[in-house]
């Protein structure tokens, strides 16, 4: 009689290995049933081969406590320690050591697929080599208002603010808003001038301001301002450097951190508004031009007597 | 001419009443501090688990959690522990129990027990399959979850290692909470962890089409504890995260071993018994492919006791092996070995 064993059938540690599934065909005893499969790949019905291989990725150890591994279009995020990696090099460490979890998504508004990952304390927004925070904390301060030099505005405003995330324009996240001003701020055709607390999320590109109209309680988008992103030209390396040019000869302004200006003059520190048409004649400093000048008038005197005409016709003080 | 930029923080708004934009939005609030994430479902809404709140984004907008969206699943004192898409819907587990999110957006989701024996144990331990159910992990084996029933698929084949029982060379199972479920190539995998380990050694692999069952060790050199899996869709691979700090791609056909490592391996059969008799076998023969291996044996075992053993070289020689005399109640065949073969059959007489 002969025993014939193929691996057809299926392992079962369960069932006693004598009671398995056997058949029988003349003097022969035919069974599949496996009591060990170790490391066999049994895809193939009657055959039993030596499973796939397996290989390091990383030839350097990354922190040991791996939690989860994430891919994205071929690139491995790796959440591990109190780091994170893509593929096994570190973008971002000092986070809390716990198990993560991540999703890849985007919002509808933005092309590009991010990594939104969490660990119970650290909520993680990856984009490429960047791991910012997921979603944008709203501003805590409120904002400080005061009266512009503009005009326009007539009425009780206030204000709040939030960040926001603009991606080719477009906002793709925005924080929600900050505390409003303490008081409202009553204007009289004048322009509202609102101080608010510039963002540390590397993530925000835009401050956005929003208002209530006059005597509102309803706030209002108003304006989007870039964040640490106002562009100025200059024509020389050194006009944009924000420093002085070496040596008092070449310093030529002074200035004035009251109202964060360059002064060429000292009465430019002191802002007046003169009335030109009841004083067409009067200077910036509030006096007729020829005291300001005196010397120039001198010798405007001068050229007109050489030329004979007399002062009197011009109507200028002897 | 160059450009630069100055830092500014202040507005100087002159905007007529009428000409300002649309109305403040104040439900931009960050996700919650959940220990979980799934999604997006087809309408784009992701979901978050903390604690026994399962929060849900605006659709689409994944950076926008609303501080009302969420419902409440089950007790507070049995918090989700994850959770998974199935049919397009949300299943949400607790170690004890499936709750079917019904609903399709805020103010609709609506969280249904389901009639499940168990929930899972672990972040991992749950993954649907279509056209199967959802796979998930008891704290006694796996369970299958399909058409509103629960079946413990482990019973009738795997049932002692999850009585803590070591059997033919499998471990027990020492805990669940560290097991992991995952789908590759039409096989679900399941990571345990046994005794001596703080992670999964051990890895059972069933095709999810015949249902038949393997057991994967992974050694190169060391035991390999896997901590975490994840499939590289872009690469067809897949990858694990162990506990010594490296990321390795495991199932690969690009490769024979495990690092330089031969893949050691081994295949016994049920125990024959003859009705009236004892087994009086003669002879062996193996139909192995060795050609590759490092080294095949296949053994004779009487009662339990390996009674004659064969070295098996070659490609299918399949010439008579003598076996010294002996006899016993229960006979079975096994071939051990390590490096790349193939195993046809073994005949004994």
């Amino acid at each position: 009689m002969s025993v014939i064993f193929d691996p057809s059938g299926n392992l079962d540690i369960s069932t006693d290995p004598s009671d398995l599934p056997e058949s029988g065909s003349g003097n022969n005893i035919t069974s599949g049933a496996m009591t060990r499969c170790k490391n066999l790949r049994i895809n193939q019905k009657g055959i039993a081969q030596t499973r796939d291989g397996s290989a390091k990725v990383n030839a350097t150890a990354i922190d040991t406590a791996i939690w989860w591994i994430e891919e994205q279009n071929g690139v491995r995020y790796v959440f591990a320690g109190d780091e994170i990696y893509k593929d096994e090099t570190s973008i971002e460490s000092g986070l809390t050591e716990a198990q993560w979890a991540a999703i890849k998504y985007n919002a509808f508004n933005e092309t590009t697929e991010q990594v939104f990952a969490l660990n119970g304390t650290d909520r993680k927004r990856i984009e490429d080599d960047d791991v910012y925070e997921w979603g944008i904390a709203a501003p805590t301060t409120a904002p400080t208002l005061s009266k512009g030099q503009g005009t326009g505005l007539t009425g009780q405003y206030n204000v709040k603010y939030t960040y926001v995330r603009k991606v080719d324009g477009v906002v793709v996240a925005e924080s929600n808003p900050s505390p409003s001003a303490d008081a409202y701020l009553t204007l009289n055709n004048e322009s509202l001038a609102v101080s608010v607390t510039a963002p540390t999320d590397s993530q925000v590109t835009h401050i956005r301001l929003y208002r209530t109209e006059a005597d509102g309680l309803i706030y209002y988008r108003d304006q989007d301002i870039p964040v640490g992103a106002f562009a100025y030209g200059v024509c020389f390396t050194w006009e944009g450097d924000g420093e002085y040019l070496a040596g008092e000869a070449f310093k030529f302004t002074v200035e004035d951190s009251l109202n964060d200006t360059e002064n060429t003059y000292t009465w430019e520190e002191t802002h007046k508004t003169v009335d030109a048409d009841s004083a067409p004649n009067y200077g910036a400093s509030g006096q007729p031009w020829w005291n300001e000048n005196a010397a120039a008038y001198n010798t405007y005197l001068a050229y007109l007597k050489a030329q004979g005409i007399p002062y009197w016709a011009l109507g200028a003080p002897l | 001419m160059t450009t630069y930029t100055l830092p500014i923080d202040d507005f100087d708004s002159t905007i007529p009443d009428g000409a300002l934009g649309p109305e403040l939005e104040i439900d931009h609030d960050r996700p919650p501090l959940g220990i979980y994430v799934f999604g997006p479902a087809y309408d784009g809404t992701c979901f978050i688990i903390e604690d026994n709140r399962l929060y849900y984004c605006k659709p689409k907008q994944p950076e926008y959690w609303p501080a009302l969206f969420f419902v409440e699943v089950g007790a507070p004192q049995n918090p989700g522990v994850t959770g998974v898409f199935h049919n397009g819907q949300p299943y949400y587990f607790t170690k004890t129990d499936i709750f079917y999110i019904q609903g399709t957006g805020d103010g609709t989701f609506l969280p249904i027990p389901m009639k499940a024996k168990t929930g899972a144990q672990s972040l991992r331990g749950a993954v649907s399959v279509d056209g199967h159910g959802i796979y998930h992990t008891g704290i006694d084996g796996i369970y299958l979850f399909a058409n509103n029933t629960d079946r413990k698929i482990t019973e009738d084949s795997l049932e002692p290692i999850f009585r803590g029982q070591s059997v033919n060379g499998m471990p027990a199972v020492a805990d669940m909470s560290g097991s992991w479920l995952a789908t590759f190539r039409n096989h679900l995998y399941f990571g345990y962890r046994s005794s001596g380990f703080d992670y999964p050694t051990n890895v059972l692999v069933a095709n999810l089409d015949t249902g038949r069952l393997g057991y994967y060790t992974y050694n190169d050199g060391s035991d390999i504890e896997i901590r975490t899996v994840a499939v590289d869709q872009t690469n067809n691979r897949l990858l694990i995260g162990d506990n010594s700090g490296f990321v390795r791609v495991i199932e690969s056909p690009s490769y024979t071993q495990d690092g330089s490592t031969d893949i050691s391996w081994e295949v016994q059969s049920k125990d024959f018994m003859l009705q009236t008799r004892r087994h009086f076998p003669r002879w062996l023969k193996y139909d192995v492919d060795a050609s590759d291996a490092t080294s095949v044996t296949g053994s004779l075992v009487l009662d339990g006791t390996v009674h004659q053993a064969h070295t098996i070289s070659g490609e299918r020689n399949t010439k008579r092996r003598l076996v010294e005399i002996g006899n016993g109640n229960r006979a079975a065949i096994r071939i051990s070995g390590s490096g790349p073969a193939k195993f046809y059959a073994a005949e004994l007489e």
